[in-house]
């Protein structure tokens, strides 16, 4: 390794080694202090130091005085443990970590020379990159990284020998140790930097061939569509990105097919025959806006978009008693209906008591079944964050610290569980670096007091936080659901060193969502009046991207929405298991009530936590085999009740037939293309098996990608 | 970007219909599946994505690999790595015995085993930093550390999409990565194919074929449709894809679609009897023995008889925190004969080495049997023992590799490798190399991006010959 010449500034003004700001540092850039050696929780070769130097007091015991002080040497610095390891003197698993005349050498003599203490010294305030932000017009293409670090005393110090460099995409840029980045290909990526708790995000970006010179106004006109602007709000991020990578958006989306999106983005349905003929007749300037309005205002949205915040909430646990789903999904259906404000629902479920038999919120507090596994739900679902890890140790790249962890777990240590929620007069949870009670604190911010109801003062914070994570998860989760990729995925991750795909629009989302008093709807309309919502599919030169909105991603539809669909056009009903008088799947109080139909088209199964909602069910070989022999399909369409020998029974002809089949499968009428072949089709066969033709037809519409997909 | 293999690719989706069209209308005056299923002139697997070739093939022994996947974790120093002489909290329960080969001893759980132990290569020095079923499951399956910027596909799926655009092998009706009886590992919904299409997701079988009523579901025709009208149905989706296309001046990109898979599958009687297991002989079925696992195990022999190119075989439970003597020994408490974890193992992989061996497909079929990590080498106050990555053992046979071997080896307590750690890059790796793969070839994902089939793996020597 080749350090670049630290010495001078590495030694700040005084040449005292300050162990939390100067040998943390060199055991975190050797790797020492990873989870893969001496930071593992059962540390290693007996040797155990806190996971990144998370915990430098911790550390200085190990060092200093664990296995009697063999480490550290004082009458021979070169003699230390803590040097012949590292250097290869003595056998290390670990492999040599760095040479004798090193900077990472010479800082760790030098601790020791001056006698391995660990005093008081300035705090690190932060760290700035430069350049904080990379470009270049072609590959390959180097850049090189510097890292500056400012502390509680004033001093600035460079500190990129001792900085930690990442790249989340190696194959378009690498980075070396000394802070030297490698572009390799196209597209754009991100380098984390980090320098003891502090941590840098610096995109990298290589324009795609074709060069910034391809741009938006090109795209717009092809369209000749007048009413295709810039977009609104949400669009200038996106647009501004892909005119700097240099990807040609595709052009608004087929009327018809916009009305079949939204209406399925909005409310889980398809739209009817007559709201197709009623939308294709409108005037074409203003028919989306109102048709958004419509839908919103329709009560399928506030069943659909009770069914994703349930799905949200994780609605799955096998709870015995109906009563609790249906207490549950009756308020939130109230809830949407209202338009209330999801940072009030969050707050009353987290404080609510009762019995959860006719008090929704309360139910919250059964979909977990103890403290720690409540706190580890509430991060997830709540602020988007894994605390998990945390569990077992201090995590400083992720913020999350065990107080944070096991703090947040004391908040919900006095809920009494069961059918009535209550409020217990005491309980704890141990924290196991302590042994003792954990203090309940709400993570990354303060200790509450434990003499009223913590969960009081979590709900209230959520309000405050400064990282508005309550509204920032919701929005990437909605945006998520609406687009077919969350701005950062997975959902549950959001951290600083995983950064969005348009950070900028991640933050604008948020504010306007937080402005908006957390309401639903208004975040809606700002997502489906976008032109990223209104773009037609890839097309052969944006096809290759899935991240920046460059065309709209189409996705399977979701199992729930796909049987809806699948009910809808076939006029057969499906029946749910204990819930006799519900039709739609999208309406079931439970997402995870027993329906073999869903667990068939790819429902997340009730024993695995998948992140659900989108795009999850691809199409696998044994659903398509059961597409194709089993009796979902088979059934419905032979079915003597359903639409289709209804239409025949009623002596509807074979083309009548044809065309409403496709309105109510596909949104639209059929083209003249469309009708000549089935026409010619229809005259190939004997009267008799022109029944059977009709069926085969239907099914080949049920299969096909334009039904089983929203695209 | 390049894309001239689009045309081609679009008319191998055309000419594929064809061949069922024509099946069903001149091979069969017969319209009803009563009386033979559909066939279909053999057609060439799956179209090729634009400018992908399937690699340089070494000329290498084995073709296919049944992977026996031991989910949850399985203990080390109970199973191939026994430490007779540690004390007693870290030798466990049980003892060990001498193996056909001198001087190597496993558990005595694994007799039939021990006695054959001249096909098997263990490595005892396999090492992961990766504690978590999960994450640990993702690393030994692909052979690359987890990351949220891409998913990796697992090895499985790798051979069978590089296999399918090998020009030169049999066309194939089954699906290339055949799960036994599913792909549900490591305790979350890991998808298996990563970044390759979802065709290469490895196909559930389903069932239990240990269970009398074993059958792979929806294989059989539903009872109102005929084979010309499903090849019907066929056509007219397409057709109606087709339009939609042309409308919304979509690309063609339905190059992956499961329906040609789906079709093939079911046009071929002879791929669909690969699943019927009670076509084997009684004592046949009963060399591998009666549980899950073993006839998981004879199943997958029977499809790699036929052409598939990887099956795994997905034994759970192993993730045993409590009660190790009743888990993995006796199967229930107070068992007269022991039917645990290991003693299944043992009869499974007994019978499919002797199996492999008695038709001549041993040498040509690598056998792996390993799960994410190992268990820790004390005993807990349960009874059991928790996850262990640092260090476990992985065993291998058939394939040509040289029997009768341990590679590496762990430190006297079971709890770091003491000796040429292998990582679960090198074991991917040399499982490519055996499979006739150049680790270093270079797949491409969907965005261009090219992965070598392993970054960072370097093949054990003494295993690759």
């Amino acid at each position: 390794m080749t350090a670049e010449s630290p010495s001078s500034n590495s030694s700040r003004e005084h040449s005292t080694v300050i162990f939390d700001l100067d040998v943390i540092p060199v055991l975190t850039k050797a790797g020492c202090n990873a989870a893969s050696c001496h930071g593992a929780a059962a540390g290693r070769g007996g040797f155990r130091l806190s996971l990144f130097g998370g915990d430098p007091a911790f550390d200085f015991d190990s060092i200093t005085r664990q296995l009697r002080g063999r480490r550290v040497n004082l009458s021979n610095p070169e003699q230390s443990l803590l040097l012949r390891k590292p250097l290869g003197e003595m056998d290390h698993e670990g492999g040599v970590r760095f040479e004798a005349d090193s900077a990472d050498a010479e800082v760790l003599t030098r601790w020791i020379t001056h006698g391995a203490s660990r005093i008081a010294g300035p705090q690190l305030e932060h760290i700035e990159i430069v350049p904080n932000s990379i470009e270049s017009e072609t590959v390959p293409a180097d850049a090189k990284l510097q890292v500056q670090a400012t502390f509680s005393d004033g001093t600035q110090r460079d500190v990129t020998s001792w900085s930690v460099f990442q790249s989340d995409d190696v194959a378009t840029a690498s980075v070396e140790e000394n802070g030297t980045v490698f572009m390799k290909r196209r597209g754009r990526c991100h380098l984390v930097v980090s320098y003891l708790s502090k941590l840098a995000v610096i995109p990298v970006s290589v324009p795609f061939e074709g060069g910034p010179a391809a741009n938006l106004e090109t795209a717009n006109l092809e369209t000749g569509d007048t009413s295709w602007g810039e977009g609104n709000w949400v669009d200038r991020p996106i647009n501004a990105t892909l005119k700097q990578l240099g990807i040609v958006p595709s052009p608004r989306a087929r009327s018809t097919a916009l009305l079949r999106r939204v209406s399925i983005g909005l409310t889980g349905k398809l739209p009817t025959p007559e709201s197709v003929a009623a939308f294709v007749a409108a005037k074409p300037e203003l028919r989306y806006e109102h048709l958004v309005d419509e839908l919103m205002d329709s009560p399928q949205f506030n069943t659909y978009w009770a069914f994703h915040l349930s799905r949200l909430l994780r609605v799955r646990a096998p709870i015995k008693e109906p009563q609790v789903t249906r207490a549950l999904h009756q308020w939130l259906e109230s809830q949407v209906a209202d338009d209330a404000s999801w940072s009030q629902m969050v707050r009353e479920m987290v404080a609510a008591n009762g019995d959860t038999h006719t008090n929704g919120p309360a139910v919250l507090h059964r979909l977990t079944g103890d403290a720690r596994s409540e706190a580890e739900y509430v991060s997830e679902v709540f602020m988007g964050v894994r605390l998990r890890c945390a569990n077992c140790h201090n995590h400083p790249l992720d913020t999350w610290t065990q107080d944070d962890y096991h703090g947040l777990a004391a908040v919900f240590a006095r809920v009494r569980r069961g059918r009535n929620i209550s409020t217990l007069p005491s309980g704890e949870v141990s924290h196991p670096a302590t042994g003792a009670a954990a203090i309940p604190k709400i993570p990354g911010n303060r200790y509450l007091s434990a003499d009223d109801d913590p969960r009081t003062d979590l709900a209230d914070w959520f309000h405050e936080d400064p990282d508005q994570m309550l509204a920032k998860a919701f929005v990437n989760r909605v945006w998520r659901l609406m687009m077919g990729r969350g701005l950062v995925e997975p959902v549950d991750d959001l951290r600083a060193s995983n950064p969005a795909t348009h950070p900028a629009l991640l933050q604008a989302l948020t504010l306007f969502f937080i402005e908006n008093d957390y309401r639903l709807r208004p975040l809606l309309r700002a997502m489906v009046m976008s032109n990223a919502y209104q773009r037609g599919g890839a097309n052969d030169s944006n096809r290759f991207d899935v991240r920046f909105n460059s065309h709209f991603l189409e996705t399977t539809l979701d199992p729930a929405v796909l049987l809806d669909a699948t009910t809808y056009v076939t006029g057969v009903r499906e029946t749910f298991e204990g819930e006799p008088d519900i039709e739609h799947a999208v309406a079931l109080p439970n997402p995870s009530a027993p329906s073999p139909a869903l667990d068939l088209l790819g429902r997340c199964p009730v024993d695995e936590n998948c992140e659900e909602g989108i795009g999850g069910a691809s199409l696998e070989l044994p659903r398509v085999l059961h597409l194709i022999n089993g009796d979902l399909l088979n059934e419905r369409i032979a079915a003597p009740t359903g639409h289709l020998h209804q239409m025949i029974r009623d002596e509807t002809s074979p083309s009548e037939i044809i065309k409403q089949m496709y309105l109510l499968a596909c949104s639209r009428y059929p083209s003249e293309a469309e009708r000549a072949y089935w026409e010619e089709q229809l005259g190939q066969v004997d009267e008799q098996d022109i029944v059977p033709l009709l069926e085969d037809f239907v099914w080949g519409l049920l299969n096909s990608r334009e039904f089983r997909t929203n695209h | 970007m390049k894309s001239p293999a689009k045309q081609s690719c679009r008319h191998d989706v055309f000419h594929r219909r064809n061949f069922l069209r024509l099946g069903a209308l001149s091979a069969f005056g017969v319209s009803m599946w009563t009386k033979q299923h559909l066939t279909a002139a053999p057609t060439r697997i799956g179209p090729r994505r634009d400018g992908e070739e399937p690699g340089p093939q070494v000329n290498a022994a084995a073709k296919k690999c049944i992977l026996v996947w031991l989910d949850g974790g399985p203990s080390h120093i109970d199973t191939f790595d026994p430490k007779p002489n540690a004390p007693i909290e870290v030798r466990g329960p049980f003892a060990s015995i001498a193996t056909s080969e001198t001087g190597i001893t496993v558990t005595e759980l694994l007799p039939q085993f021990a006695k054959r132990m001249q096909h098997w290569a263990i490595i005892r020095s396999m090492t992961s930093p990766l504690g978590e079923h999960n994450l640990g499951t993702n690393y030994l399956m692909t052979g690359y550390r987890p990351t949220p910027a891409i998913e990796y596909p697992c090895v499985g799926s790798v051979v069978s999409h590089l296999r399918g655009l090998d020009a030169s092998q049999p066309a194939r009706d089954l699906p290339g990565h055949i799960a036994i009886p599913r792909f549900r590992v490591g305790g979350s919904n890991f998808s298996g194919n990563g970044f390759l299409p979802s065709r290469e997701q490895p196909f559930d079988v389903g069932g239990d074929p240990a269970k009398p009523d074993f059958r792979v579901r929806d294989l059989d025709p539903h009872p109102r449709v005929s084979v010309d009208r499903l090849n019907r149905r066929k056509e007219f989706m397409d057709r109606i894809d087709d339009f939609s296309r042309q409308l919304d001046r979509r690309p063609d990109s339905a190059l992956d679609s499961p329906y040609d898979d789906a079709y093939r599958l079911l046009s071929s009687s002879d791929a669909r009897s690969a699943f019927d297991l009670a076509a084997e002989p009684e004592s046949v079925r009963q060399r591998y023995g009666s549980k899950t696992i073993g006839q998981s195990c004879l199943l997958a022999r029977r499809l790699i008889q036929r052409g598939v190119p990887f099956v795994t075989v997905n034994s759970r439970g192993w993730d045993t925190h409590d009660n190790a003597y009743t888990r993995l020994k006796e199967g229930y408490t107070g068992a007269q004969v022991p039917v645990g974890l290991v003693p299944s193992l043992d009869m499974a992989l007994s019978g499919l080495v002797d199996d492999l061996a008695d038709s001549g497909l041993l040498d040509e079929t690598l056998i792996i049997v390993m799960g994410e990590f190992g268990r820790t080498p004390k005993l807990n106050t349960s009874g059991g023992r928790d996850h262990w990555p640092r260090v476990f053992s992985v065993a291998l046979a058939g394939a040509g590799i040289a029997g009768g071997q341990i590679i590496g080896a762990s430190d006297r307590t079971g709890e770091s490798p003491a000796d040429s750690p292998v990582t679960p890059g090198d074991l991917a790796s040399t499982v490519y190399t055996l499979l006739g793969f150049d680790p270093q070839h270079e797949l491409i994902t969907s965005d261009g991006r090219p992965i070598r089939l392993s970054r960072d793996g370097k093949p054990i020597e003494s295993i690759i010959g």
